[in-house]
């Protein structure tokens, strides 16, 4: 009867043992097969670019063009008009000492 | 492992009807061919999409046979672009490289590979590809001399050295008029090549040895080597993913990969011949792994007849899907489930981590438990070994018939 009942633990434990690996294969798998392809950056010059695609699934065509933007100043970058004021000219009274 | 306890053939071979395995053989066959033929012919990018990426100040290109013309705004030609091979660990690794008319590499750009994520990631952590741009296609552009090899990754990071180099050739030979002179290919023999050849030939011996306890003495030190330099030294163990790199058609260059085929080409030679299992008893750096863990603890095997049967089905089941997936996706590595790169190379995740942790403390409790129930290179020897014996009955019958005429 203890013979029966050790057999059948042990049969509990392997049955255990395989099907918690089993599941750790397909967590594996699921997690290998979902895992987006690891789209490569390109280089350039030795700067590294990451396309605008990196880790999605994409083409180059479907990254923004590169465009010349003109920027317009907004008015907050202007500088205040100033209205030049005269200043009052510095008048020295200046006698030189005489030399002797 | 267990095939000798639960035998693929049926012990009447008078019987004619076609026995169960059999028929799982030849069905097996089958979907492997329509995973091949799926893979091969639903795979494929074009470089074209990013030949403006790695030629500067290109933004239209024309192409002449294989080499790719970049073109500036006002048409005048800036440099040129052409894609290589290489063979990583995975299959082969195709790249498109762009270069200046100055002969000076100017972009990189992956556009195939079929690489283990973790390899590939690993690559781009070290800022491999970043090693390019700036050298010269007069440069030799050969590991450890201008690029610095990644550890870890070496297979990987010498397909993609490989295929730049040969980009580099085609542009210098069809766009910069200035054909580099032949690539010398040195075959690559070294200490583990010296090692396997060793383990193979006293496995041989040690299997033929009369006496029982030299036969024990010879396993286990082919065993300890092959855990050592295999495993942790070189971690270069048998994988499933290099069964399906075999069958997918990728074989690498065996100048550089002579262990590949000295590894795989000497394990199928055998059981094919001999019907003997060189590998799993004798050098397997896993199996060892293994088996030192159940000396500790005195273990022993164990495989209750009641379920033996649906554990043999469950792993044939696993390593077949692996070799499916493998080959409708033409990406080896992304199926493989051993443990072996987290226990030789310290490498994985969570996951791997707590597969390789259960399997240990298992070990510890019955003798080689991932070989007996998990391992997907169990279930290709009984495939092997099944359609050996099938060969063998045929040719017998064969030879009968012809001998009654």
């Amino acid at each position: 009867m203890e013979k029966a009942n050790g057999e059948k633990i042990k049969e509990i434990f392997l049955a255990a043992f395989v099907l918690v690996c089993v599941g750790l294969i397909l967590t594996l798998w699921v997690n290998a097969f979902s895992e987006k392809d690891v789209d490569t950056p390109y280089f350039y010059r030795g700067v590294p670019e990451l396309s605008g695609s990196f880790g999605m699934t994409g083409t180059a065509a479907e990254q923004p063009a590169l465009e010349t933007v003109s920027v317009t100043p907004e008015p907050t970058h202007l500088q205040p008009t100033v209205t030049p004021t005269s200043t009052p000219d510095l008048i020295l009274n200046f006698t030189p000492e005489a030399d002797n | 492992m267990n095939s000798q306890s639960l035998p693929l053939s049926p012990k009447s071979p008078e019987k004619k009807s076609l026995p169960l395995p059999r028929i799982v053989l030849l069905v097996s066959v089958t979907l492997s061919f329509m995973a091949w033929f799926y893979g091969y012919f639903s795979n494929g990018t074009d470089a074209a999409l990013y030949v403006t990426e790695v030629i500067e100040g290109a933004v239209r290109f024309d192409t002449r046979g294989s080499l790719f013309i970049g073109y500036d705004n006002d048409g005048n030609i800036v440099g040129y672009a052409a894609t290589g091979h290489g063979q990583g660990y995975g299959g082969p690794i195709e790249m498109l490289v762009g270069m200046d008319l100055n002969g000076e590499i100017t972009g990189v750009k992956i556009i195939e590979q079929r690489e283990t994520p973790g390899f590939f990631k690993l690559l781009l952590d070290k800022d491999f590809f970043g090693q390019y741009p700036g050298l010269n296609y007069q440069d030799p552009l050969q590991l450890n001399q201008d690029l610095d090899a990644v550890s870890g990754a070496t297979v990987s990071a010498e397909g993609i050295a490989t295929s730049a180099r040969n980009a580099v050739r085609l542009i210098a030979q069809d766009g910069l008029n200035s054909p580099l002179p032949p690539e010398k290919r040195p075959i690559q023999f070294g200490f583990p090549e010296i090692t396997l050849i060793g383990l193979y030939a006293a496995g041989y011996f040690g299997h033929k040895h009369r006496s029982s306890v030299w036969k024990r003495r010879i396993r286990w030190g082919t065993m300890i080597i092959g855990m050592v330099v295999l495993g942790f030294i070189y971690t270069a163990p048998l994988t499933i993913a290099q069964i399906i790199a075999l069958l997918s058609g990728y074989w690498p260059d065996w100048h550089n990969n002579l262990y590949w085929y000295l590894l795989i080409g000497g394990i199928i030679f055998v059981t094919t011949v001999d019907a003997k299992n060189p590998y799993c008893s004798w050098f397997c750096p896993f199996g060892a792994f293994q088996e030192c863990l159940a000396q500790v603890t005195n273990a022993k095997n164990y495989r209750p007849r009641r379920l033996a049967n649906f554990f043999t089905w469950l792993q044939r089941g696993l390593a077949f899907t692996a070799v499916l997936v493998g080959l409708a996706l033409r990406k080896p590595g992304i199926a493989g489930y051993e443990p072996f790169a987290t226990l030789f190379d310290f490498r994985g995740n969570v996951v791997e981590v707590v597969f390789l942790l259960v399997v240990t403390i298992a070990s510890l409790m019955m003798y080689r438990p991932f070989c007996n129930y998990l391992c997907p290179l169990d279930p290709i020897y009984d495939f092997i070994a099944e359609s050996r014996r099938w060969v063998r009955e045929g040719w017998q019958v064969w030879k009968k018939r012809t001998a009654k005429k």
